[in-house]
């Protein structure tokens, strides 16, 4: 199947509004969470490089989905 | 630690990054108005063999969100050693470097003497404890 990131990103972004969002913004605020959108697994981390280690160490051949928690964006640029 | 004004006024610093097919360092725009690791130009991605991760949104300056690829990499600032970082893509030839790179350092712009400055942050609570057990 063809990589999309937009498939990735509207399925990871269905996934944590409706499982995700109300079981991790009352105690990870801030955190980053890597979804795998296949499995719906999710893992947490203080950065995008920690969460991204876990998730890729149980899912090695996976693309995941980020998201910051309580926050509509991972991360802010200008460009 | 290699850092300067360069002739448009913006801070630059010099990074090492290795991806999976060669190593470069070049001159990267310290941009405070990004709070990731490093955004590089597609074709310096290309040519250090990045490995890409994730997708992820991004909020734009405008307040538009738009869907980012994320690369896995790695990266040093001038003298340090390499760590894992975050890499995202621009259409510009420049490089940014973001905060996430910077949260263990102190950043000192003199624009009028054109001087950019960069040290490690001495950790306060270290120094206490440090302070109490002497």
């Amino acid at each position: 199947m063809p990589f999309s990131k937009h498939k990735i990103a509207t399925k990871g972004q269905e996934i944590y509004n409706q499982k995700l969002q109300e079981k991790l913004e009352p105690e990870c605020q801030g955190q980053i969470v890597a979804i795998e959108i296949d499995s719906e697994d999710y893992f947490l981390g203080t950065s995008v490089v920690k969460a991204l280690k876990k998730a890729k160490k149980k899912y090695p051949d996976k693309l995941f989905y980020l998201v910051r928690v309580g926050f509509p964006a991972v991360h802010k640029r200008r460009w | 630690m290699g850092a300067f004004l360069d002739e448009y006024n913006q801070p630059k610093i010099q990074i090492t990054l290795e991806g999976h097919r060669t190593e470069r360092t070049i001159d990267a725009i310290i941009d405070t108005g990004f709070n990731g690791d490093i955004c590089l130009p597609i074709s310096t991605a290309i040519e250090l063999g990045l490995e890409l991760w994730a997708c992820q949104t991004t909020e734009l300056a405008d307040g538009s969100l738009k869907t980012d690829l994320v690369f896995i990499g790695r990266a040093a600032l001038a003298g340090q050693p390499m760590t894992d970082v975050e890499i995202l893509l621009t259409e510009s030839e420049d490089a940014l470097l973001g905060t996430a790179m910077l949260l263990d350092y102190k950043l000192e712009v003199d624009f009028a003497k054109r001087a950019v400055k960069i040290d490690r942050s001495v950790n306060l609570e270290t120094d206490s404890t440090e302070s109490t057990e002497s």
